[in-house]
């Protein structure tokens, strides 16, 4: 069956610590000044009803992902078997297409000139293994799993908790889901 | 959004050229497209020519430009290439989703075609210099006759391959959901209509003296009337969208283009040669000013609009 692998991200618990973003250069080896991963600070309301969300955003591993289809070489692809979308750097000809493409700015240009983003940290996943940012999270306010297994973590917590993603209007089918 | 509510969002990314605005693509992508628009206006002009009864050698001569403008184009287009080495992974495979793939291919196809209609047509072109070129290259002479058979079979491929061309590059901008000022329908249209304002302003330039250049000057005509009528309901469709559609209408109405749309592509582009073009109709004018302004707005239209849709974006909605 299919994987549908997503994210559910706990907003309220989310300090903004970074360690994700840091988890994922190590990982990842990410050059210096770019970040597949990144952490939000939204301010919201006037005091005294002010608000403030922490989230952790990256790629969303859209359900419609707009950067494959847009791709016009076929290097942005989505990863057998799943829903995680992925570039080859041998036929990407760094054209930008899939970054003007992504309501969610994910994508970004790798100093080699082809496109880079997060993987979920694919290579991971065949070990059982949790994606980098996922598993250094002090606050455990990052879940990963399989969406269309519906005893998963993540599946659970979006039938119980109040979530919401980001940019649904844009029609993407994102996967990853803030409990807020 | 709520009046009371104030959103303020930071964030500790900024990877260049995506953050805090997208700037991927500079002045290549708009050259591009608008050499693009050009040959493809002035390969309608010159299939409708050989197709109609209106003979234009103008435009016949032009379309002889049309591969190496191209090629001009297509150069702008691969200095933007971040991975220059892969360039030819755009012809691996067709991506029917891809505008992109669309357009390589197009414009991979249509050049043989083009190349042919220009040999096709090259005795009533070039009456003079033929004869000349006939007796230096015995092969280019072979395969003109070989072309001339199909003269009208190919005006209509070219006339449809150069409406492709230029509507090609509008639904590459339009297709982007994810920059609401792109994503217009109508840009497909208006990309049409500004690249074939920009060849007929080319050919009024080009063309002798008379009823030619006169002809070419009521094409630019009726082609401006329609591109005012096209970016009223693209600019109708922005003001009254969504809330990101409105973020949109903002960059122009207020914001960083203000300026460069309303004043120099609308005000200088389009409303000062329509001006001129309509007064011409009663009375002598110079006849240089309208065209000149016509190509200058075709290509400010391009730099305008891929920086608008640019600046625009999701993120706040």
């Amino acid at each position: 069956m299919r994987k549908r692998y997503g994210m559910v991200i706990d907003t309220r618990v989310c300090i903004s610590c970074g360690n994700c973003v840091m988890g994922c250069k190590a990982e990842n080896v990410v050059p210096e000044g770019l970040h597949r991963v990144w952490v939000v600070e939204e301010e919201s309301g006037v005091f005294p009803h002010a608000r403030l969300e922490s989230r952790s955003e990256r790629c969303n591993h859209c359900e419609d992902p707009p950067c494959v289809s847009s791709c016009p070489t076929g290097a942005s692809f989505i990863f057998e078997g799943s829903n995680i979308t992925l570039v080859n750097p041998d036929e990407c000809t760094g054209c930008k297409s899939c970054v003007a493409s992504c309501p969610y700015d994910a994508r970004y240009i790798e100093p080699g000139g082809y496109i880079g983003k997060c993987t979920f940290c694919v290579h991971k996943l065949g070990s059982g293994e949790q994606p980098s940012c996922a598993s250094v999270c002090p606050t455990d306010c990052i879940q990963f799993g399989d969406f269309n297994d519906p005893n998963s973590q993540v599946s659970r917590s979006v039938r119980t908790e109040r979530t919401k993603v980001l940019h649904e209007a844009a029609g993407t089918n994102p996967n990853i889901y803030y409990i807020y | 959004m709520n009046e009371d509510v104030r959103y303020e969002i930071i964030t500790g990314k900024m990877n260049p050229h995506i953050d805090p605005v997208l700037d991927i693509w500079q002045w290549q992508v708009p050259v591009y497209l608008f050499i693009g628009g050009l040959c493809a206006g002035i390969l309608i002009l010159a299939a409708w020519a050989v197709l109609s009864k209106a003979k234009s050698q103008t435009a016949q001569r032009l379309s002889l430009a049309v591969l190496p403008l191209l090629g001009i184009g297509m150069g702008a287009l691969f200095l933007d290439l971040e991975n220059k080495w892969n360039v030819f992974q755009f012809f691996g495979r067709f991506v029917p989703s891809a505008p992109m793939s669309w357009g390589s291919w197009l414009l991979l196809l249509l050049s043989p075609i083009i190349a042919a209609f220009v040999l096709a047509t090259a005795t009533e072109a070039w009456p003079n210099h033929w004869e000349k070129i006939q007796q230096r290259s015995i092969l280019l002479t072979r395969i003109k006759t070989l072309c001339e058979p199909f003269r009208q079979h190919l005006s209509v491929i070219i006339l449809i391959g150069g409406i492709s061309l230029a509507v090609y590059t509008g639904v590459l901008l339009s297709a982007y959901v994810a920059r609401p000022f792109w994503n217009n329908s109508s840009l497909a249209i208006l990309f049409l209509l500004s690249g074939l304002g920009a060849a007929a302003g080319l050919l009024q330039l080009c063309a002798p003296a008379g009823t030619e250049r006169h002809r070419f000057g009521r094409v630019g005509l009726y082609v401006l009337i329609a591109e005012v009528s096209v970016l009223a309901l693209f600019l109708i469709n922005l003001a009254d969208g969504t809330q990101a559609q409105d973020g949109a209408w903002a960059v122009i109405t207020g914001g960083p283009l203000t300026i460069s749309f309303w004043i120099f592509y609308l005000g200088l582009g389009v409303i000062t040669p329509l001006t001129l073009e309509l007064i011409a109709l009663k009375k002598k004018v110079p006849y240089a000013i309208a065209p000149v302004l016509e190509i200058g707005g075709s290509m400010l239209f391009r730099f305008v609009i891929v920086a608008a849709g640019q600046l625009t974006t999701w993120q706040l909605y």
